[in-house]
């Protein structure tokens, strides 16, 4: 009797290992990008909300530049998003995955100010519009100009 | 008593006239210095097209100037959707890339325009979605070149540094 049973389990063993092999072989030839835009597009449906960032303070013509890096909790693949702000104007971030966390911080263009945050960190919830300011107050010692200009290639 | 007074007199007319002579000596003798200074101009504007960007230093200083090339893909409401993972053709002989941003190598003199940034137009690549747009902003800056200690000081870059 416990024979009998041992040479089942063995055969379904048999009969099973090629369908685990074939699976193990189709994984391996799945690149990472692939997995990875599969995991995106899983997650991504109806699943998401946005952050609006915003500067106050700036001089006519200046800007600073802000980079925001979003990890999702359901893959934890950090995509990092580099902006400029200028003037009053707020720029949004849309698709960012739900429960991703978020931080945003300077990316030194305005040195000649100090700058304070509000909502620099958070987590995007659902359908929600997340809200990050710098508030900027020029501190410069050094005679400086600049500009900014959207170009199209 | 009229002889007393009279010696006072004397007395007071020679000390006025010493005071005087003092004076007129000092007055002579001592030049007026007049301090003045003029307060330099830092003043660039930027040329940008598709595949050259140059800088012009039209104030009254030498200065270091650095470049930023910000891009993501946005709607046309101007929300951003995904960031641009491409790279800029990057004229290395005059300029250098440091903490994502492009410095040039050497002051820019007075009057003087700068080599191109770029050495071919940017390329976009593809979209990551059909709405997507190619949303590409130049900036610049400019800061005195001296003393050498501003733009360490301002950008935490020296001219040195790879």
């Amino acid at each position: 009797m416990k024979t009998t049973r041992l040479k089942a389990i063995f055969l379904a063993i048999l009969l099973l290992l090629p369908t685990v092999v074939a699976a193990e072989l189709a994984l391996e030839d799945m690149t990472a990008d692939t997995l990875e835009a599969l995991l995106a597009v899983a997650t991504t449906e109806g699943h998401t909300g946005s952050l609006t960032l915003h500067a106050e303070g700036l001089l006519p013509g200046e800007s600073a530049v802000v980079t925001v890096a979003a990890i999702p909790a359901a893959t934890l693949l950090e995509t990092a998003y580099t902006l400029v702000l200028t003037g009053d104007e707020p720029v949004t971030l849309t698709g960012l995955l739900a429960d991703s966390a978020y931080t945003v911080t300077s990316a030194g263009w305005a040195w000649a100010y100090e700058a304070a945050w509000s909502g620099e960190t958070g987590v995007i919830a659902k359908d929600e519009t997340a809200r990050c300011t710098l508030t900027l107050t020029l501190a410069d010692r050094w005679l400086h100009d600049g500009s900014a200009q959207e170009v199209l290639p | 008593m009229r002889k007393t007074a009279l010696i006072y007199l004397l007395l007071a007319a020679l000390l006025l006239g010493s005071t005087g002579g003092t004076m007129a000596y000092l007055n002579h003798v001592t030049e007026r210095t007049v301090s003045s200074y003029t307060v330099g101009s830092v003043r660039t504007e930027m040329t940008a097209g598709s595949g050259s960007v140059r800088i012009r230093n039209e104030g009254s200083a030498p200065v270091y100037v650095r470049v930023a090339v910000i891009a993501n893909w946005a709607d046309g409401a101007g929300n951003i959707l995904a960031p641009w993972t491409g790279s800029v053709p990057c004229d290395t002989a005059h300029w250098v890339q440091s903490g994502g941003y492009y410095y040039l190598r050497a002051p820019l003199g007075l009057g003087e325009t700068s080599p191109d940034l770029l050495t071919a137009p940017i390329p976009s690549g593809d979209a990551p979605s059909p709405n997507a747009q190619f949303a590409l902003t130049l900036l610049h800056q400019s800061v005195q070149a001296e003393p050498a200690s501003a733009v360490a000081d301002a950008w935490g870059w020296t001219p040195d540094m790879p």
